[in-house]
């Protein structure tokens, strides 16, 4: 199973298809996590997600399994099989 | 001093004439000699009625002139021209506009003194078991560091060669440590900061391609260490191409120019630095020739960066050409981009040598990992310094000047901005009740900078770089949803 853990602050870039995707956290609080992801430059989707949650980000499917809101902060995403 | 067009394929051709022109010198003096004692046989025991002393130089014998004398004279002369091609010849190929060539290389005509870096290697093995008295270390240490500085860049390299890694290791341990003694804390220990960066910037510029490898192993400072990052410390993130347990340091394939400084071009890499990143794009988007003036490539392929410390003092902080890269060879942190492409270095120097100068590391936002000290603990002259810092912090680095801090108001921040000045700001921690069109672009707990004014609202742009969308707000969004604007000055 693979995870992928998004920090708060930290800019995350992917190529898919050809695109340019730039996938970042734009608030995190307890229990919830917004994260949009951008292709080439113009936002693709905005999503508030919670632990359980899912989001597909290139062709793939994510849940959410942790969230961190102190400190630095961080969400942990789990990729489906 | 300003060196331009070197081309050293030329240079060494003219070596090789030299030498070809020294080689014929013996068999032209004898020649010479020859007819001159023909000539001096044909007067028959006459005295000439002029007198040449440059002729006697010709005359059979030991050589005491030209050209007899430039059988050796040219060989070494063209063995000081190769000797010098080899120091300032970029293993990757010719040098890009702006390389600075230290003229001690150019002018260092005489070969390494052997028994002058004999010393300096005696001294450095000396500091083993020494007693450096009641008052520390740091008289013994000075001398020695400037005998290093006084080496030529030719017994620099002698030297390096020599020198053991346990004795050079033991120096850097040494001018690293400033601590008082055990026994006594009025002593002094190790040399002070700026002082040290300056004393391993003039090693490493003055040193020999091959060589820096060994400084940055031996000596702490040369290189600043990622291993504290969190996205280190996180491990691999293989969905994002960018995976974290392959971080090293290499030679970025790419160049540190391509256009010029670009401001939008400046990406954030995966190191939560958006504080510094602000501040650099900030600036580089007011006065892109101030950063480019700032950052040059020196002819042994080391890169210095100009940063002003916490003092406001001035260093030229130079750094081996390397960068930490992700598993796939791509610069990992701050770098310029287009699309997601990575096409320019030169941000990632500036943030190493920021990284290396550092010196207000307070251990960053707390990061909730209480207890396991390799998170959030206070560094000093590593990438981990320079993670989540506050956004005042930055700007003295990157211009020289404290920033000031304005008022939260459209208006000031216009004409801070229409007078030339960077503005960066502050994002709130919270995003409750945010509207609908700045969901997207807005990031809270996070620094933006001024881009530009569009109908009457602030352009913010994200230090992410390409790919980020800017925050376009009103004047009143731009109070409620951000904080503690600061006015940089730069150039003054």
């Amino acid at each position: 199973m693979e995870e992928w853990r998004l920090r708060r602050g930290i800019p995350y870039r992917l190529e898919h298809d050809g695109a340019s995707l730039l996938v970042g956290i734009n608030d995190l609080t307890a229990g919830q996590v917004v994260v949009t992801v951008n292709v080439d430059g113009v936002p693709s989707g905005t999503y508030e997600l919670g632990v359980g949650d899912t989001v597909d980000i290139a062709d793939r499917s994510y849940t959410v399994t942790a969230i961190e809101a102190a400190g630095r902060g961080y969400a942990d995403l789990e990729a489906g099989s | 001093m300003t060196y331009a067009g070197f081309d050293v394929d030329k240079i060494r051709l003219l070596a090789r004439e030299l030498r070809k022109a020294g080689g014929g010198a013996g068999g032209l003096q004898r020649d010479l000699a020859k007819l001159l004692g023909d000539a001096e046989s044909a007067l028959n025991g006459v005295r000439p009625t002029s007198y040449q002393p440059l002729l006697d130089t010709m005359r059979g014998g030991e050589p005491k002139g030209v050209p007899g004398l430039l059988a050796t004279a040219l060989p070494d002369t063209a063995g000081e021209i190769d000797r010098r091609c080899d120091r300032i010849s970029p293993a990757s190929g010719a040098f890009p506009p702006g390389t600075v060539v230290d003229p001690m290389i150019v002018f260092d005509r005489d070969e390494p003194d052997q028994g002058k870096v004999n010393q300096v290697l005696d001294a450095m093995k000396g500091l083993g078991g020494k007693d450096f008295g009641m008052n520390g270390d740091r008289d013994d240490l000075r001398a020695l560091a400037k005998r290093l500085e006084d080496l030529t860049p030719a017994e620099l390299d002698l030297f390096l060669s020599k020198v053991s890694d346990e004795d050079l290791k033991r120096y850097g341990r040494l001018i690293s440590d400033t601590g008082d003694g055990w026994l006594n804390p009025f002593d002094h220990n190790g040399l002070p900061d700026g002082e040290r960066r300056e004393h391993l910037s003039h090693l490493l510029e003055r040193s020999g391609p091959g060589l820096w490898a060994k400084l940055a192993a031996d000596l702490p400072g040369v290189q600043p260490g990622f291993d504290s990052t969190d996205v280190f410390l996180d491990g691999a993130n293989s969905q994002s191409g960018v995976s974290t347990a392959g971080l090293h340091y290499g030679t970025p394939n790419v160049p540190m120019f391509v256009d010029g400084v670009q401001a939008d071009e400046v990406a954030q890499g995966t190191l939560g630095d958006c504080w510094y990143i602000a501040s650099l794009k900030a600036t580089a988007a007011a006065d892109p020739k101030f950063i480019q003036d700032g950052i040059r490539q020196n002819a042994n392929g080391t890169v210095s960066v100009r940063v002003w410390d916490k003092d406001g003092k001035l260093h030229w902080v130079t750094m081996t050409p390397d960068l930490p890269l992700d598993a796939g060879g791509d610069i990992a942190f701050a770098r310029s981009v287009s699309g997601n492409t990575t096409t320019e270095s030169w941000p990632g120097y500036y943030e190493k040598a920021f990284a290396l100068l550092y010196a207000e590391d307070k251990g960053g936002a707390p990061d909730g990992k209480d207890g396991d000290d390799r998170y959030d603990r206070e560094e000093h002259g590593s990438y981990g310094a320079i993670e989540w810092d506050y956004n005042e912090q930055a700007p003295p680095y990157v211009t020289g000047d404290d920033a000031d801090g304005i008022d939260l108001d459209y208006d000031d921040v216009k004409k801070s901005f229409d007078s030339g000045h960077p503005v960066i700001v502050s994002s709130r921690s919270s995003n409750d009740g945010l509207p609908d069109h700045l969901k997207a672009s807005y990031v809270t707990r996070h620094v933006f900078y001024v881009k530009g004014f569009q109908d009457g609202k602030i352009v913010l742009g994200n230090p992410w770089g390409p790919g980020s969308p800017d925050a376009v707000v009103t004047p009143d969004e731009f109070k409620k949803w951000f904080d503690d604007p600061q006015k940089l000055t730069v150039g003054d």
